[in-house]
């Protein structure tokens, strides 16, 4: 009996001992991921802002668009199955995918995607000038179409790479009509997390959409899409506004991902238990006011090019050559088409003797020329106080003006308040979209010149045509008419523990396809 | 008693009518509005005045301060642009963690500066008395949001005794993991107003020990612990219950600094995301709230000094 009792204990402690081996392999995941970000957003209706915070939250999450951005800058098709250019470019087709649910329930057709286009124009004042009076129109339930009066071949690339997004939601939620109309009533998209609630100064949680089908081939995404799964069920977005908190938050467990500050790179970097995410963010420019003021002489704008050196002033930004790029081009990322050198022997020449010349030219008798910059942004603001040594130094009498975010583009509005301004542009793959060159935009390039081909540009019919034509664009900017002096490109880190597995991190951290070991 | 408190509530009235009006206008008068912030830095000038228009920034100033009040008065505070909550949602949700934090730290301060400034008076010559008071000035000294800060390293990263930072309600985790969150923040808050109150406690204590009456019980033989309670306490404790109504005006401005360490959604976040992006009806209404606040302590205040000191009259 004795010995019974005691192979049964013996093959009891063996099964036992034998269960933890068999799973030792099969990880355990957490059914949450946190991840945080830095700024309170303002509105999670990503289609009437173009603050990346509310993108990085619902974009690709809650809501999708027909195409989306690859890590490579090429464009993909996502809520479209088909897109088609007729006419010589006045004409855009898109088929829908069949069978995408909303979060409501609803079947997305195309009467919901015309409206939720539409809305888009009406907000967004660049894409309503690109395409003037002409609306989207649902041709069946799965297509939808657009007319334009003129030929215009890069609507796809707009509708994937628009800052504010061009969100597809339920047309029931647009005619809810809640004031102000501009507004959503509902977060509801099509995306694989549904908005659960946004807790104030907190979190905002996304929960898993059971109904959503992933897109294209398993394990292809890239960048703002792709095959998207919603491997964790629920998603915080934490709002962490000191940087400190949130890096103590990562090393304590309870962050799993978070934007990590510049500063504190070297801690990390090569650390096994953590993974830095470096990604392009965009290009760092001084803005001049080309309408009124000492910024509106061209040739006061070539002389401040030319003294500038643009490695200095991003060293003082951020320290460290691994998150900045130096770069004369407009357009980023270089795999673009439209990416050109042209005009790069203007850029950087940190020449005191030609500055003096063009100053001489331009009649500058020591004027202040006033630099408006946030203190909200610490690299803008490092940024701003080498540019001012740097001009002091070739005798340009710099004034800095250093406001927080709101009154920064407050002041900006006020044309007689400024001579020139420091922010960054977002990424851009096409001329047309960068918002130094916009005549409408801060800054206000409207000369007559720079708006014609910039229109030849847009539509043009010939791409080859278009981007010689570029080329020559950006010479005669870098060397005539300087809307803007570009020092160079930017990158953003994010940080996450090594226990976080997969998912895509261009321009943030993207929640699908990323799963966190217990 | 009575009509010293009708009288006092009433004075409210214009108080908050300057107030309303002062911090109206000056919120105006910052440049920036909602509008622009929502729409971001890349937005063009026509579809910010096309959203000012919708949310009726464009109207006159005196209209919108009119509107304001209209509303005051049918118990409508307004709407924020970017919260959309009533704004007893609003300030409530927003409220309760700063009141679970201050009066926390409040009680950590008074639990720790009573016995301890009373230690420092009965021994204020001895190693013990020094010891306290170098405590109270290291209190004293060191801001709360480094004090926030070195205790997250030492206490969450290094030793994970307490969540690095954030905050669950009540209602999510239930009491006693609500405070874990509080721990911390209420002690980084609460030290600075602990060393205040040592050295006022330690102070009151002194003088009045060197008094002639407590001479004379000493003198009928009545032992310490009944000198201190009976006779010491309750007539040193007038000026620190009046330092206490300003630790808790103090500890309330203060728990902005130490709720943005420990990413705690209080009031004092609530009002600088505010600030940040010019959300004009929350800023009224919290200014409004405060000031009521104010009045409210300082009345509680006098009112308590009657009850300790009866030779306080009200009247």
């Amino acid at each position: 009996m004795k010995s019974r009792i005691f192979l049964m204990i013996s093959l009891l402690f063996a099964i036992s001992a034998l269960v933890p081996a068999a799973h030792a392999g099969d990880a355990e995941y957490k059914d949450e991921l946190h991840s945080t970000v830095a700024a309170s957003p303002d509105t999670l209706d990503c289609g009437n802002t173009s603050a990346g915070v509310a993108s990085i939250i619902s974009m690709g999450t809650i809501f999708e668009t027909l195409s989306y951005i690859r890590e490579d800058y090429s464009i993909a098709l996502e809520l479209a199955e088909d897109y088609q250019t007729a006419d010589g470019g006045r004409s855009h087709t898109y088929k829908l995918r069949r069978g995408v649910k909303f979060h409501n329930g609803e079947e997305m057709k195309a009467g919901d995607v015309a409206a939720s286009l539409n809305r888009w124009i009406d907000l967004f004042g660049t894409a309503a000038n690109l395409v003037g009076e002409s609306r989207f129109e649902k041709v069946d339930d799965y297509t939808v179409k657009i007319e334009l009066s003129q030929p215009f071949l890069y609507l796809n690339e707009l509708i994937a790479t628009a800052t504010n997004r061009p969100i597809i939601v339920p047309k029931s939620v647009l005619d809810k009509g809640e004031k102000p109309v501009s507004i959503l009533a509902e977060l509801v998209g099509t995306g694989p997390y549904k908005f659960v609630e946004w807790a104030q100064d907190r979190y905002v949680h996304l929960t898993r959409y059971d109904d959503y089908e992933p897109y294209g081939t398993k394990g292809d995404y890239s960048g703002w899409g792709g095959y998207k799964e919603a491997l964790t069920k629920d998603v915080y977005f934490d709002i962490v506004t000191e940087d400190s908190t949130r890096i103590a938050g990562l090393e304590s467990g309870e962050y799993d991902v978070t934007p990590l500050p510049y500063e504190e790179y070297e801690r990390f970097s090569g650390n096994p238990d953590y993974r830095i995410h470096k990604s392009l963010e965009g290009d760092d420019v001084l803005v001049f006011n080309k309408r009124e003021g000492i910024g509106s002489n061209p040739k006061f704008r070539q002389a401040v090019q030319s003294a500038l050196n643009t490695e200095d002033i991003l060293l003082g930004a951020y320290a460290n050559t691994e998150f900045f790029g130096v770069d004369s081009s407009y357009i980023i990322p270089s795999s673009s088409e439209w990416y050109t050198k042209a005009g790069s022997q203007y850029y950087n020449v940190h020449d005191p003797e030609k500055t003096a010349a063009l100053l001489k030219d331009a009649g500058y008798s020591g004027e202040p020329f006033r630099i408006l910059v946030s203190s909200s942004y610490p690299h803008f603001y490092k940024a701003g106080i080498v540019i001012e040594q740097q001009l002091k130094v070739v005798n340009i009498n710099v004034e800095l003006k250093v406001t927080d975010w709101a009154t920064f583009m407050a002041t900006r509005k006020e044309q007689s308040q400024w001579d020139a301004f420091i922010t960054s542009l977002p990424v851009t793959s096409f001329p047309p979209f960068i918002l130094s060159l916009n005549a409408l935009w801060a800054g206000w390039s409207e000369d007559e010149y720079l708006q014609s081909e910039l229109r030849a540009i847009t539509y043009a019919t010939d791409k080859s045509e278009a981007i010689a034509r570029w080329e020559k664009l950006q010479e005669w900017c870098l060397a005539e008419y300087v809307p803007a002096c570009k020092y160079g490109n930017e990158y953003r880190l994010d940080i996450s523990t090594s226990k976080v597995e997969g998912g895509s991190f261009m321009e943030g951290t993207h929640p699908w396809n990323i799963r966190v070991r217990k | 008693m009575g009509r010293y408190l009708l009288r006092r509530i009433v004075s409210l009235a214009p108080t908050l009518v300057i107030v309303s009006l002062l911090i109206f206008t000056l919120i105006h008068l910052i440049p920036g509005d909602p509008a622009r912030v929502m729409l971001g830095d890349r937005a063009t000038e026509q579809d910010v005045e096309r959203l000012r228009e919708e949310l009726g920034f464009d109207r006159p100033l005196y209209i919108q301060y009119i509107n304001w009040v209209k509303g005051i008065f049918r118990g409508d505070f307004g709407r924020s642009v970017f919260i959309r909550e009533s704004m007893v949602d609003i300030i409530g949700s927003h409220m309760a963690p700063t009141i679970v934090l201050t009066f926390y730290a409040l009680l950590i301060a008074v639990a720790a500066a009573i016995p301890l400034g009373i230690i420092a008076a009965g021994r204020h010559n001895e190693a013990a008395g020094n010891l306290i008071e170098i405590f109270a000035m290291a209190g004293v000294s060191i801001p709360s949001f480094l004090l926030g800060l070195l205790m997250i390293i030492v206490f969450a990263v290094k030793l994970r005794w307490f969540p690095a930072a954030g905050y669950k309600t009540i209602d999510e985790v239930g009491f006693w993991p609500h405070l874990r969150y509080m721990h911390m923040p209420a002690a980084a808050l609460g030290c600075m107003q602990a060393g205040f109150l040592i050295r006022m406690t330690r102070a009151s204590v002194l003088e009045v020990l060197s008094s002639d009456y407590i001479r004379l019980v000493h003198a009928k033989g009545l032992d310490d612990f009944r000198i201190i309670f009976k006779h010491v306490l309750r007539n040193a404790l007038i000026p620190i219950v009046t330092t206490l109504g300003q630790s808790l005006m103090l500890l309330l401005s203060g728990a902005a600094v130490v709720e943005s360490v420990f990413n705690i959604p209080g009031i004092g976040q609530l009002i600088i995301h505010a600030v940040a992006r010019r959300d004009y009806e929350i800023i009224q209404a919290v200014v409004l709230l405060a000031t009521i606040i104010n009045v409210a302590v300082g009345l509680t205040v006098d009112v308590l000094y009657a009850i300790i000191d009866p030779r306080v009259r009200l009247e």
